[in-house]
This record gives structure tokens, sequence and C-alpha cells, in this order.
């Protein structure tokens, strides 16, 4: 196994008056099993505030766990949710994807081939981005960004949360394509986190419903998109928009 | 009918950049307009010059913006910042961003209230209000904005446009951060107020079953330019122009069993 999840939590203390104590935590994750094979992807869906985004920064190490275990099994990157959070505002796009090779002792014209890959990766024109600063991007370019800054790395783990939130179809569908290709060729595994159901179905091998910090149902794909037994589920796959 | 915005060749350049490149639409009073189009392509940037809140660097080069008539172009900074909250609000499309990082998220909406007039007792009473309208409970208001989960954050901005009861609401990617039975929510409550209180809204999304449920007319952007726009049932249903086409050719479905999606 790639990720080995068991029975992990973390409570937020409620913020209450300014000298009252705080009393019953929000209980972001609350006993949260799975495992994730090589190659192969999680996908992560549910109400929310359920506590996925919790979850994706207990793995990538951002955030402390209150119990439970987890390990990961190999070199992890993470795309955050909000990207203009996570992009450094004062480092323009070829810093902010290479710092991750500084580390890893890869030349510059090393370091600036495997920028200049990832950006075209993610339909963006590389000559165009790199001196740039976040600010001056659209969200979805932002998003991209996010995206190329994680695959520079060339991470064996992916934790992706709402990677496509904000693509315009035709350019969520190329990125959904290339993480296909990639897992193909180098058999990554991928946490994927998404509110759309569709998809969901379309990247993941098997699928983890949660609701308020549980993971209510967890199966197959096939099974939870075709027989799903949990009521919340039913209750999410009903509510899928047409079109 | 009157107009509540009405566009009319718009073009803006940011630096060497032309972002927008003379685009003309209008939102009638009482309906709801849906902008899709490819990344990039200047919605949010449309959305922005409507509320005079270009980024630095970014000149009008041509064209008007008429709200109610009254053309901001002109208009001085004060002018504009008057008309934000009441005559126009927008819900933004990266939440995190928006809110001030160090106040509780609550004293935001409040903030926005009392700028307009409101009693300090009004303003709270109405973020309670508002809060339970967007599904959360009201005790989160007391938390800091990076205390919210994504898909709060995203309604307690909602729940801010619509705090002044604007004549033109302008939600940028509203439900990129909502799980579906959250997002039906979210656009029966927007159908509902529109309905209600007759104000106009400009709805820029990627996802055409929101525009599908949601919009009465819909555009559609690429490159600055709108390549297509009429009533959602003549673009969604026979799309005439082929980017259109290309778009609604993309959209993942449930059951897909394609290896590939085409792009
Ligand atoms: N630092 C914090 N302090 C207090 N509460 C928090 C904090 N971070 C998250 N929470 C709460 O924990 C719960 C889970 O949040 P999380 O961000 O994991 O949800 P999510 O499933 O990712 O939701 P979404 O789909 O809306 O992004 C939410 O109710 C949120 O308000
Ligand atoms: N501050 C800025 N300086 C320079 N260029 C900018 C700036 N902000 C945005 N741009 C550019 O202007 C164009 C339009 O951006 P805009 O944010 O309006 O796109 P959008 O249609 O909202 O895209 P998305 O769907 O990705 O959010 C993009 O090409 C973007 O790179
Ligand atoms: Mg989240
Ligand atoms: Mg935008």
């Amino acid at each position: 196994m790639m990720i080995e999840v068991t029975d992990l939590k973390k409570y937020f203390y409620k913020r209450k008056g300014f000298f009252s104590p705080s009393s019953d935590p929000v209980k972001a994750v609350d006993g949260v099993s799975f495992s994730v094979e090589k190659g192969s992807t999680f996908g992560l869906v549910g109400e929310s505030g359920c506590g996925k985004t919790t979850v994706a920064r207990i793995l990538s190490g951002i955030l402390e766990k209150d119990a439970g275990r987890f390990s990961i099994s190999g070199k992890r990157d993470m795309v955050f949710q909000d990207p203009f959070g996570s992009l450094n505002p004062r480092m323009h796009i070829y810093g902010i994807l290479s710092e991750s090779l500084k580390v890893s002792k890869v030349s510059p014209a090393e370091a600036r081939a495997r920028c200049v890959e990832a950006l075209e990766l993610v339909n963006l024109d590389p000559a165009g981005v790199m001196d740039k600063y976040p600010h001056q991007f659209s969200g979805g370019e932002r998003q991209r960004i996010a995206i190329a800054r994680a695959l520079v790395n060339r991470p064996e783990i992916l934790i992706l949360d709402e990677p496509v939130s904000s693509l315009d179809v035709s350019i969520q569908a190329g990125i959904l394509n290339l993480l296909k290709d990639l897992q193909e060729e180098k058999s990554l595994t991928y946490l994927f986190i998404s509110h759309d159901l569709r998809v969901v179905e379309f990247m993941s091998d098997t699928v983890g419903v949660m609701k308020n910090g549980k993971i209510v149902e967890c199966a197959s794909a096939k099974e939870i998109y075709s027989s799903p037994k949990h009521p919340y589920t039913r209750i999410l796959l009903e509510a899928v928009p047409s079109f | 009918m009157d107009t509540t915005l009405r566009i009319d060749s718009l073009t803006v350049d940011i630096g060497p950049g032309r972002v927008i490149d003379g685009i003309s639409f209008e939102v009638a009073e009482g309906r709801i307009l849906g902008l899709v189009g490819e990344s990039g392509s200047g919605k949010t940037m449309t959305a922005l010059a409507v509320l005079g809140l270009l980024p630095e660097g970014a000149v009008i080069r041509s064209g008007q913006v008429l709200l109610k008539g009254n053309d901001i172009v002109p208009m001085s900074p004060e002018e504009r910042r008057r008309l934000r909250g009441k005559k126009a609000a927008m819900s933004f499309q990266e939440p995190f961003t928006a809110f001030n990082p160090v106040m509780r998220i609550g004293e935001q909406v409040t903030e926005a209230m009392r700028a307009h007039g409101m009693s300090r007792a009004g303003a709270e009473k109405r973020l309670a209000e508002l809060s339970r309208m967007v599904k959360l409970s009201p005790g989160i208001c007391r938390h800091y904005p990076h205390e919210l989960s994504g898909g709060e954050r995203q309604r307690m901005m909602i729940a801010m446009a619509l705090s002044c009861g604007p004549d033109l609401l302008i939600l940028d990617e509203p439900t990129t951060a909502l799980d579906v039975s959250v997002q039906k929510h979210i656009l029966d409550l927007v159908s509902e107020l529109q309905r209600r209180k007759k104000f106009s809204v400009l709805f820029i999304t990627h996802d055409f079953s929101v525009v599908n449920k949601i919009a009465d007319d819909v555009a559609v952007m690429k490159e600055g330019r709108i390549v297509e726009k009429g009533s959602k049932d003549k673009v969604l249903k026979a799309p005439g122009h082929e980017y259109t086409r290309k778009l609604i050719g993309c959209i993942p479905r449930l059951g897909d069993t394609r290896k590939r999606l085409p792009v």
C-alpha cells in the first residue's frame, strides 16, 4: 500500500467568547481509515465541511493529527484547494516551480527544462508565464500553475484537493487525461478530492464518501456508482445535476 | 424592460496584453446571465470592470459599462466605491484571498452592512439570518477565514454579496467548492431570492449543469471576446459557435466509460 490511514482523528476547538472556556470541538476528522494501492486513485467525496481537506493536509504533513496512524510510502506532493493561498505572492512562477528542486540538487539547466515541461503539460505557455507573479493570472491559470508545481517535483504520490475546480471543461478534460497518462506511465498514486461526482467517477478506482468527519461508505467506484449502499451516498448521486 | 447592466464595446488592456476585446452584452432587470468560457478568457476581468475593481495596471481603452443607465467608466474611484454593495455586489472567485485573514469572518460581513448605514444590532441579526440561508451555523461567524473549509468560505462570500441587497449580483465561480447537495441548495436560494427581490445576476461558471439550472441567458467567452450569446435553450441545445460545441463535448458524464475525455 502506498497510503495507509488508520483511525485518523483531528478535532478543532471552537471559539467561544473571550474568556469562556472552549467546549465541544469540531470533529473535523473523526476516525478515518482507508488505504490506496500503488498506481491507483482513491476518490474522496462528501459534504462541504466534512473533513476532506483536513485529511489531505494531515497526509501532506502540514497539519498535526490528534490520533490514529498513517503511512505514506513514497515521495508525495500536494495540490491545494486554494491555489492563490498556496503560491508565494512574492515569488515569480519560475521561482515557485523550481523551489523544491533546489533541495533535491537538480542542476539549473535540468530545473529549467522540468519547469518548461510541466507548464506545457498543463496547457500554459512557459515563456509568457515564468517571469510573472501569481496575482497576474486568472483563477484557472493559477490552479494549473499549482498542478505544474507539484509535477515538477516528480512525486510518486499526489494529493489533489479540488485540482480542477476552476477550469473550463476542455482544459479540465486535458488535465484529467494528463493525470491518467502520468499514472499509467509512472504508476503514480492519487488521493483525489472533488465535489464533482462525474469527475471522481472518471478518475477513481476506489471511492470514499465522507460525512461529518467519517467515511460512511467506501467501495470500488463501480459499486459506489451502480449500487450505493449508504443513504448519504444515494442523496449525493441523486443530486448530481444533469447536462 | 430596464437594463440593469449594459456593457458596450468594452476593451481593457493590462500592460501589453488585451484582456477584454470589445465585448458587448446586457443583463436585463430580473434576469440571470450565465457567463461561461475558456480559462483566462476575461470573465473575472469583466466582472471587476463592472465593480470598478480592475487590478493596478489595467486600462479601459474604450467602451461603456452602464449600471442602471449610468456609465461607470468616467467615474472617480470614490463614486465607484459608493456603488458597490448596493448597486452591484460580487462574490469573488477566490474567497480565501478576498477575505481579510486577521479579522473574524462574521465581522467582515457586518462591516460591509454597516458601511451602508445599518445599525450594529441590525447587521448582526441579518448576519445570523444570512448564514442560515447559506446553510452555515451562525457560530462559524466567529471564526477566522483560515478556520473555515473551502465551501464554507465560499458560502460566507455569497452571504456577504447578498447582504446589502444589490441590484446586480455578480457570482464568480460560486460553486467550485460545494458538494452537489449544498450546491443545489445555493442555486435554489439564488433563484428564489432573485424571483422575490427582482435583482439581476451575472453568474460566472465553468459548470454547464449549473448554467443549465440557473440561467435565463448564456454568453460564451474566449480570448477576451464573446463568441456566442443568446437564450439558454438556444446556446445549450443548439450552440451556434464551434467553441461552444467543443466545450459541451468535453463534459464528463455519469456512467461515462471513455478512457480519455475529448479536449
Ligand atoms: N483551523 C480550524 N479551526 C477550526 N475549525 C476548522 C479549522 N479548519 C477546519 N475547520 C473545520 O473543520 C471542518 C472540516 O474542514 P475541511 O476543510 O476539512 O472540510 P472539507 O471537507 O475540505 O470541506 P470543503 O468541501 O468545503 O472544502 C469544517 O467544519 C471546518 O469549519
Ligand atoms: N493582474 C494581472 N496582470 C496581468 N494580466 C492579468 C492580471 N490578471 C489577469 N490577467 C490576465 O488576464 C486574462 C483574463 O483573466 P481573467 O481572470 O479575467 O480570466 P477568467 O476568464 O476569469 O479565467 P478563469 O476561468 O481561469 O478564472 C488572463 O489571461 C490573465 O492571465
Ligand atoms: Mg476542502
Ligand atoms: Mg476567473
